[in-house]
């Protein structure tokens, strides 16, 4: 009874052999996926960058746009167009207020 | 497997005489091999993995990572409107490796081009024996790009930000300036800078060979870095108005500052601050005189516009009442051995009559009757002599003594003006004491972040102010001496201010500083205007060189706020004096406007020419009867000027002094010409 409990040695090491074989495989597999994680995680930080780099180039082109823009607006330069166009204020009595 | 090969060595050694198996030999020479570099492989992975770990580990991290210090934007100003006052950008500046450049004399006029630079001064940064040096900071985007093209070896170029203003000096004193490296030095900038500026934070990047960063985790960099923003409460149009304004009254009346303060009434809110000469915080290496916010820093004598004050504190006590009269001793009093005089000799006068015609020896007789605790009380209470609390740093809060310390003729002084200093914006606030019922409200520049606001404070009585209030529209209305500050249509109030300045030696010279505090409307105000021109000459009177320009801004403020009525008060119909800013339920019967129909829809509005006989309008005295030039010969020129206003006429003034006694058109003759040209010569005495 005793010695049917224990199987013989070269059964054993059998028993063992797919596990092992599968869980080498797996270790490899999941190596290589740790390695193709990594270099792609790498990739989109380079490429996190480079937007984030294009999105700064943006959001400070578009700050240098609104700064001329209110240049432009500015009350002194429309005064100087105004001028140019021969505009001027409305004195009183020259004003019409319109309702609805 | 060796137990095998060792006994079979063994063996080998007993049986002397078989033949050697070389091969078994090999075979464990090269295991022991094997062996021994197996081990020494282990031993040299214990080495660097176990012994030398961490010091490879940090060698390793110094090599691939970087610490990445970033500094979030700095935060933007803005008015009331929502209207950019000031903003920063990303910039670039360019610097050098002189140790690197392979030939710098023929750098030296490349990027002399490209930066459009003089070519020595960038010889002489490239001869300097330094590993790093700057050749321009914060250049243009175009002459970055021409770095860039030039490819030179050596110069590179770094990001750093920089601070516009695109709207160029307007309220430059007002915003202030930062420096090159974004920290606040002035104005806004300064009294803000905690919150203008961006937060700092420092994370740590991925190096790769070449030196590129990258982050391969978040490491909280989702976090807002950016400074608040700051809106104020001045209003960008108006404070343009009060520019050209302010402006146009010093450069006419060759003084050699002023400042304009406009400010919404009921709410406290300071609508425009302006200063001139103008300060462009866009060039800030501009003489420091320039970016001096005169406004805050500098406290004046206020002058007549004080005598608002005194009459206030006067009718509070019951010490006068409107129709109280005092004798103004014909223009001139001695009190305790000094003069005081009245630009025009007047007998006896109601109180009303002494704030029209700003009589200084009755004021002086008023506060001398209120008494110096009295009046230095209600001083104190509308707060001379104490900080306004507006959140801008060092605020002049000007001198009022004690008055255990004031003779009776610094009580008199004061009474009229002098003797005593405010900046302009405690002016201001004790103005709209008066306009605001005799209640006392903090100013306000900021509205966001919000400040903390003062609890209001009552002065005086509703009638007392009202009652002042009134007062101060007969000035401008009646023939008072801010009859240039009228505005038609609408009824204005305030009071001219004329005050000597103090020499060195402590004596009053030949110095003024003419002011004008008017309220549009004056019935119930909407905006206090407050005009202040430093030194004018040889006109220094407040009701000739700053109520135009209070007037100016006044008329330009209502009609941008689309107050201004349109009624018919240009025609003025036999109004004498009758100005009066009425405004009468009469719709335009409009003279210099009219308005003609094409067709059927196209109204066109036309300008009738000079030709035409209504083409101008009619002001007061101008009347049918009143078609000859009046003679203002021997009268003092404020009050030829008065008189000439009256016939829609502002004076040209030749020589100095204060007497008119000559002018052309010669008097009683018919206007020469319809547009009215009056030159008065004047004289000392």
């Amino acid at each position: 009874m005793a010695a049917n409990t224990h199987l013989p040695s070269k059964q054993v090491s059998r028993r063992w052999v797919w596990p092992t074989v599968l869980l080498g495989f797996s270790g490899l597999i999941l190596g290589l996926a740790v390695v193709w994680i990594n270099i792609e995680r790498l990739d989109l930080a380079y490429e996190l960058k480079q937007l984030q780099t294009e999105l700064e180039r943006k959001v400070d082109l578009q700050a240098k746009l609104e700064v001329e823009r209110m240049n432009l607006l500015s009350s002194s330069r429309l005064r100087v167009l105004a001028e140019e166009h021969e505009l001027r204020q409305a004195e009183p009595g020259q004003i019409r207020i319109l309702t609805p | 497997m060796f137990g095998r090969l060792f006994s079979g060595m063994k063996n080998d050694r007993m049986k002397k005489n078989a033949p050697r198996d070389w091969v078994r030999i090999r075979m464990v020479l090269l295991g022991m091999c094997v062996f021994v570099i197996w081990g020494g492989l282990w031993y040299r992975a214990f080495q660097v993995q176990i012994i030398r770990g961490p010091e490879l580990t940090a060698m390793a991290s110094r090599q691939h990572k970087a610490a990445e210090f970033e500094r979030g934007m700095r935060g933007e100003i803005f008015d009331r409107q929502g209207r950019l006052l000031a903003k920063s950008t990303g910039i670039q500046s360019v610097y050098v490796r002189p140790l690197e450049l392979e030939d710098p004399a023929a750098a030296a006029p490349v990027l002399a081009a490209a930066l459009e630079m003089p070519i020595s001064q960038v010889r002489t940064q490239l001869a300097r024996p330094q590993n790093f040096v700057w050749l321009a900071r914060q250049i243009s985007d175009r002459n970055a790009r021409n770095i860039v093209d030039a490819g030179l070896r050596g110069v590179y170029l770094a990001e750093e930000t920089a601070r516009f203003y695109p709207h160029g000096h307007l309220a430059g004193q007002v915003l202030g300036f930062v420096g090159l490296d974004g920290e606040g030095l002035e104005g806004i900038e300064r009294a803000f800078d905690e919150i203008l500026a961006g937060d700092k934070a420092t994370f740590v990047a991925q190096r790769d060979a070449s030196g590129r960063r990258m982050y391969l985790d978040a490491q909280g960099r989702e976090v807002d870095l950016r400074g608040q923003n700051v809106t104020l409460t001045l209003d960008a149009q108006i404070q343009f108005f009060a520019e050209e304004a302010l402006a146009e009254a010093v450069q006419n009346f060759n003084g050699k500052s002023g400042m304009a303060l406009v400010v919404h009434v009921s709410s406290g809110e300071i609508l425009a601050m302006a200063n001139y000469p103008f300060f462009n915080p866009n060039m800030s290496r501009q003489n420091p005189e320039q970016w001096r916010n005169r406004l805050l820093l500098d406290a004046l004598e206020p002058g007549s516009t004080l005598k608002s004050m005194l009459m206030a504190a006067a009718l509070e006590e019951g010490l006068i009442t409107n129709d109280t009269i005092y004798f103004c001793e014909e223009g001139r009093w001695r009190l305790t051995g000094v003069t005081i005089r009245d630009v025009r000799g007047r007998g006896w006068l109601p109180a009303n009559k002494i704030l029209r015609y700003s009589s200084n020896i009755c004021s002086a007789k008023i506060g001398l009757d209120l008494g110096a605790t009295r009046y230095h009380g209600y001083l104190q209470k509308m707060g001379f002599g104490e900080r306004t609390g507006l959140p801008l740093l060092g605020e002049n809060p000007g001198i009022l003594r004690p008055p255990r310390s004031w003779y009776p003729v610094d009580l008199a002084a004061v009474s009229f003006g002098q003797g005593m200093s405010a900046n302009a914006l405690q002016m201001a606030r004790a103005y709209l004491v008066l306009a605001n019922r005799g209640v006392m409200r903090p100013l306000q520049l900021v509205r966001d972040p919000e400040q903390p606001v003062a609890p209001m404070a009552v002065v005086f009585r509703e009638e007392v102010a009202q009652t002042v209030m009134r007062m101060l529209q007969e000035v401008v209305e009646e023939d008072g001496t801010g009859t240039q500050a009228r505005i038609p249509g609408v009824i204005g109030a305030g009071k001219t201010g004329t005050a000597q300045k103090a020499t060195a030696a402590g004596r009053y010279g030949d110095r003024y500083v003419a002011s004008f505090a008017g309220f549009y409307p004056g019935d119930e105000p909407e905006y206090f205007i407050y005009v202040v021109v430093d030194e004018p000459h040889p006109q220094h009177y407040g009701g000739v060189v700053a109520a135009p320009a209070v007037r100016e801004i006044g008329l330009r403020s209502l009609a941008y706020a689309g107050r201004l009525p349109e009624i018919g008060v240009l025609s003025a119909e036999g109004q004498r004096h009758g100005h009066q800013g009425q405004q009468t339920d009469q719709i335009v019967t409009n003279r210099s406007l009219q308005v003609e129909r094409i067709g059927l829809e196209q109204p066109i509005l036309r300008v009738p020419g000079p030709s035409e006989p209504d083409a101008f309008p009619q002001l007061d005295g101008l009347e049918s009867g009143e078609q000859l030039v009046p003679n203002v010969t021997g009268m003092s020129v404020r009050r030829a000027v008065e008189h000439l206003r009256g016939f829609g006429v502002m004076p040209k003034v030749e020589g100095g002094g204060g007497i008119v006694f000559r002018q052309s058109p010669e008097p009683d003759q018919p206007w020469p010409r319809q547009e009215r040209e009056v030159t008065l010569w004047l004289e000392l005495s």
